[in-house]
């Protein structure tokens, strides 16, 4: 195990080295220009117009997209009655 | 005069070529794609965006993403056509006042010569970019079975986006010549286009450097 972390490692620098990173996507808004949004769909915990899941990893080569991370996108609450969590 | 672009105008995709050396050469995008997708969309921050990353954003803002415009243009409202393709999309199609089909965006609307030249402005734009000189003049291809009112459709797309139509061109006489047919024998030949948006069939005969268009027609390829 510890020699697949590793390779992985060395493969991840290797990358960062020539200037490829990899699209954040975790928490953060949806956005077209790294994001391919592939599902919409309501979510009581994430906010509208974020990214919910991520299905691939996108990659940046420098400034440009190299590929465009898999998304799944929040619609919002279902139904904003239904959750008597939320204070207002 | 400057290079004149030529511009597959698709209901699916678009692509844009300038003749170099005697060679057609395909110019890549912003994006590094040879073709860009044929959609446009306006974000609910009015941002309008066109190609890849319209087509990306399509299912968060289906309402206001404008995908396969290529099946309104030069169309009635009333037409069987655009009837049938209202069922299946899901921005708004409303009638203008002349009776033609347009397509309402966040309340505003637009007509398909309108939409068009968004995609047409972005394959202009492609062009300059690699050529590093203005653009003004282009050949624009249409499927053969295009009536008057579509290609004169097409056409104004094209001055809207700040383009000299020179040429309309038919999609299956474009292949031919790329396919080099008009070196050959006069012969009577069938070109079968499997596109992004339609199947189209058509049966050209070729003679003395002249094709004639002598059947064209097209079914759905895809919703």
């Amino acid at each position: 195990m510890q020699g697949v972390e590793l390779t992985l490692k060395q493969l991840s620098g290797t990358l960062t080295k020539f200037g490829v990173q990899a699209i954040e996507t975790a928490g953060q808004e949806f956005d077209p220009s790294a994001h391919q949004a592939v599902s919409y769909g309501p979510s009581s915990d994430v906010p509208a117009n974020s990214v919910l899941d991520e299905f691939q990893k996108g990659y940046r080569l420098h400034d440009r997209i190299l590929r465009a991370a898999m998304v799944s996108v929040s619609s919002g609450p279902a139904n904003p009655s239904e959750h008597d969590s939320t204070t207002h | 005069m400057g290079k004149v672009i030529g511009i597959d105008l698709g209901t699916t995709n678009s692509c844009v070529a300038i003749m170099s050396g005697g060679d057609p050469v395909v110019i890549a995008n912003a994006e590094g794609s040879r073709t860009t997708p044929s959609v446009v969309a306006i974000t609910d921050k009015a941002e309008r965006l066109v190609g890849q990353i319209a087509k990306r954003q399509a299912i968060t803002n289906p309402e206001n993403t404008i995908y396969s415009v290529k099946r309104l243009m030069g169309r009635k409202f009333k037409s069987r056509e655009v009837q049938e393709a209202m069922k299946r999309l899901p921005y708004k199609v409303v009638e203008a006042d002349n009776g033609d089909a347009h397509v309402e965006l966040r309340g505003k609307r637009y007509s398909p010569p309108e939409v068009s030249a968004m995609i047409l402005q972005k394959m202009r734009q492609t062009a300059e970019d690699y050529l590093g000189e203005k653009v003004t003049e282009a050949v624009v291809t249409v499927p053969a079975y295009f009536d008057d009112s579509q290609r004169q459709a097409t056409k104004d797309a094209g001055q809207i986006a700040g383009l000299n139509v020179l040429r309309i061109i038919n999609e299956p006489t474009a292949a031919s010549l790329a396919y080099g047919l008009d070196k050959k024998k006069d012969e009577r030949i069938a070109v079968y286009d499997l596109g992004g948006g339609t199947f189209d069939v058509s049966v050209l005969e070729i003679g003395e450097g002249v094709f004639e268009v002598k059947s064209s027609r097209k079914t759905r390829a895809s919703i």
